[in-house]
């Protein structure tokens, strides 16, 4: 207890802040600018993505330091046009290696195009927004997002408790730490870098206390050696029994399609903001409706109507790209089960599929840009 | 004296009226046996009543829909699952039967399992219970709440905004203390208040409250003409009688009737305990000679 005799003498004797001369508020002010500059620096600098940097040892099927060095390689200031994919495995099991793909597209178009797949497992809306939110500002780029009943699944709970929790490693981005607390209220944190690093530590990525201030050069990855069995791909087997695709579908009827028929609505919702958050000059938006194997029938008849009216409550509806009907014919040996491809189906569909993703950059007849 | 008692017991039975209107709201389970239509093209869904087995076929693709309206709250609770004549799995890929974990011979002869569900989303939560390989008999599905967890006064994330805020504007405020002391004081108080504001208008208000009552005491406590120690009771008693309330009684209370509590623990109630009971120590000893208003409130907020 203390001796001063009122509340104010006490305050004083004990103040919140000891800035009473010009010296200590110089220091206070220098130290407070100092470690301001630190922080903007790794929260907003490049130097957030260890993988992208040389030294990092990643083997064939490690899907998400693949996607952190994909991306590192990919998001440089320079080079052409970007066509960043992002989805879940579907999305990540859908095409073949990014170089042949970039190869390809850069041959259709005449132009520098560079494809890459940054589909990861069980990957949620934040993380493809977060993923898509990176891409360096002065490049044009069309991003395709990978859509099926279970991505379309998810309502406002979702994208917020999901806001900084990111499997891959990809930090959070400020523009839906922005979208959430306009349309939900809920205010995230505003820090992002550091669950983000600590994801990536526990990946196994090499760093020092200067990769975080000061990027590395990004170094490029050996093209996988089928390139279509890319590194990424995490169903390298034969495909299973028909027997084994069908419980599968049952599995997914039992355990998602309510979950879709209730929420589809606020999905949708989100998916709209992503498109009007990225779609303007220089930045185009296309939604991917993604082929499955014949046994996911029984689930397509039970939410065909549902995902009619996804489609129709997109805003994108001259933007989305619909794999599934098709002219390929696609066998229950070019799906390793209902929904992931082999390299079979990958080599069947490539074709189809660029040629979708040339019109979509406006370089086949009937383009839409 | 009898006066402060009774605003004392008043203001806890409001607090107390306002935890048993949210009484009424237990969380609800439902199950349905959903089936694929003939059809299949629609998906069947038939409520399922207890006492009314229902047999769930794999090659039919049945399974047993359980939902739990937590009624907004996080809850997590026991969910009680008794079946034969096979095996099941639910959708996180729990496996129900004989000789699996958590799971007892019943009465009947089938077993009985236990699973802990916990609910961490303001909506209604799903499991789905299929058949691990032909087909299994469900005879009964029940969920009994277990623990409640009291909603958070705030984040980690808004505690940070605040600290940014406050760092952000400190050099404002230093400047503030050349033109007024007074004037900090008000500035750092209408800060504090704010940001207690934002953890929720009721826990705001129960905090307002504890601290008028704690700034009445203590002027009683300096205006005594000699050492009374009723005074000095009564001031400990109300901040001890709060604390008890909000850390023990609620709580407990809310756990017996397997319900959560509506008003979240007021931020800081612990920290301002602290500091008042010091505050009523310093004035009965006489360390303290007077105290204002502002004073006081600089005091309990800002420190």
């Amino acid at each position: 207890m203390s001796d001063s005799s009122s509340l104010a003498e006490r305050m004083r004797r004990v103040s919140w802040l000891y800035i009473e001369t010009r010296a200590r508020a110089a220091g206070f002010l220098a130290t407070l600018a100092i470690l301001t500059i630190l922080a903007l620096r790794v929260e907003f600098g490049h130097s957030w993505n260890l993988y992208a940097a040389g030294g990092q040892v990643v083997k064939a099927g490690e899907s998400y330091p693949l996607l952190l060095q994909a991306a590192g390689k990919a998001y440089q200031e320079t080079g052409g046009d970007l066509v960043v994919f992002v989805g879940g495995s579907a999305v990540a099991e859908l095409t073949a290696d990014d170089s042949l793909l970039s190869r390809e597209l850069t041959s259709r178009c005449g132009r520098d195009i560079q494809f890459v797949n940054l589909g990861s497992s069980r990957q949620t809306y934040s993380e493809s927004w977060d993923i898509a939110a990176l891409v360096p500002e002065n490049r044009r780029r069309l991003l395709l997002v990978g859509l099926n009943p279970y991505r379309v699944s998810f309502d406002d709970s979702d994208v917020i408790s999901e806001q900084l929790h990111n499997p891959t490693g990809i930090p959070a981005s400020f523009s839906l730490w922005w979208s959430i607390a306009w349309h939900t209220g809920h205010i995230g944190s505003p820090e992002r870098m550091l669950t983000s690093l600590a994801r990536q530590i526990t990946l196994g990525a090499k760093w020092s206390l200067l990769d975080l201030l000061i990027s590395r050069p990004t170094v490029a990855r050996q093209p996988s050696e089928d390139p279509f069995q890319p590194d990424r791909s995490g169903y390298p087997g034969p495909a299973l029994a028909q027997t084994e695709k069908l419980k599968q579908a049952n599995d997914y009827i039992a355990i998602r399609t309510l979950n879709f028929h209730d929420r589809y609505r606020a999905g949708v919702k989100w998916f709209n903001r992503l498109f009007d958050h990225f779609e303007r000059p220089g930045s185009d938006v296309r939604f991917v409706l993604t082929p499955t194997d014949e046994t996911f029938g029984k689930v397509d008849r039970l939410i065909s109507n549902d995902m009619r009216d996804v489609v129709n409550l997109l805003q994108a509806k001259n933007g989305i790209l619909d794999l599934r009907p098709q002219g390929v014919d696609l066998g229950s040996d070019d799906f390793f089960d209902v929904q992931h491809m082999t390299a079979k189906g990958r080599a069947k569909l490539q074709p189809v599929f660029l040629a979708e993703v040339s019109r979509a950059l406006g370089c086949m007849p009937g383009a839409s840009r | 004296m009898s006066r402060l008692i009774a605003i004392v017991l008043v203001g806890l039975a409001t607090v107390g009226i306002l935890e048993a209107i949210n009484f009424g709201k237990q969380a609800e389970l439902h199950a349905y046996h959903v089936s694929v239509s003939p059809g299949g093209n629609e998906l069947l869904r038939a409520p399922f009543d207890a006492g009314q087995p229902v047999t769930l076929r794999a090659d039919a693709g049945d399974s047993l829909d359980i939902e739990l309206d937590a009624k907004g709250k996080e809850i997590g609770g026991v969910l009680t699952i008794a079946g034969s004549n096979g095996r099941a799995r639910l959708s996180d890929d729990k496996l129900l039967g004989l000789g699996e974990r958590d799971c007892a011979t019943s009465v009947s002869g089938g077993w009985e399992c236990k699973v802990f569900w916990r609910i961490t989303k303001p909506r209604v939560e799903r499991l789905s219970l299929l058949p691990t390989v032909d087909a299994v008999t469900i005879t009964s599905v029940a969920f009994s709440t277990t623990t409640i967890s009291r909603a958070p006064a705030t984040t980690s994330a808004a505690l940070l905004l605040f600290l940014t805020l406050l760092v952000a504007l400190s050099p404002l405020i230093v400047m503030t203390r050349r033109v007024s002391l007074r004037l900090e004081l008000l500035i750092l108080i209408g800060l504090s208040a704010g940001w207690i504001a934002t953890t929720g208008v009721v826990s705001a208000l129960a905090i307002a409250a504890f601290l008028v009552l704690g700034y009445f005491l203590v002027r009683l406590e300096l205006r005594r003409r000699k050492t009374r120690t009723s005074i000095l009771l009564l001031a400990v008693g109300f901040v001890v009688l709060v604390l008890f309330y909000f850390k023990v009684l609620a709580p407990y209370a809310s756990a017996a009737f397997g319900q959560t509590s509506s008003l979240a623990l007021p931020l800081g109630l612990s920290y301002f305990a602290i500091r008042l009971i010091d505050v009523i120590f310093a004035a009965r000893a006489g360390t303290l000679k007077e105290v204002g208003a502002i004073e006081f409130f600089g005091f309990m907020l800002t420190l």
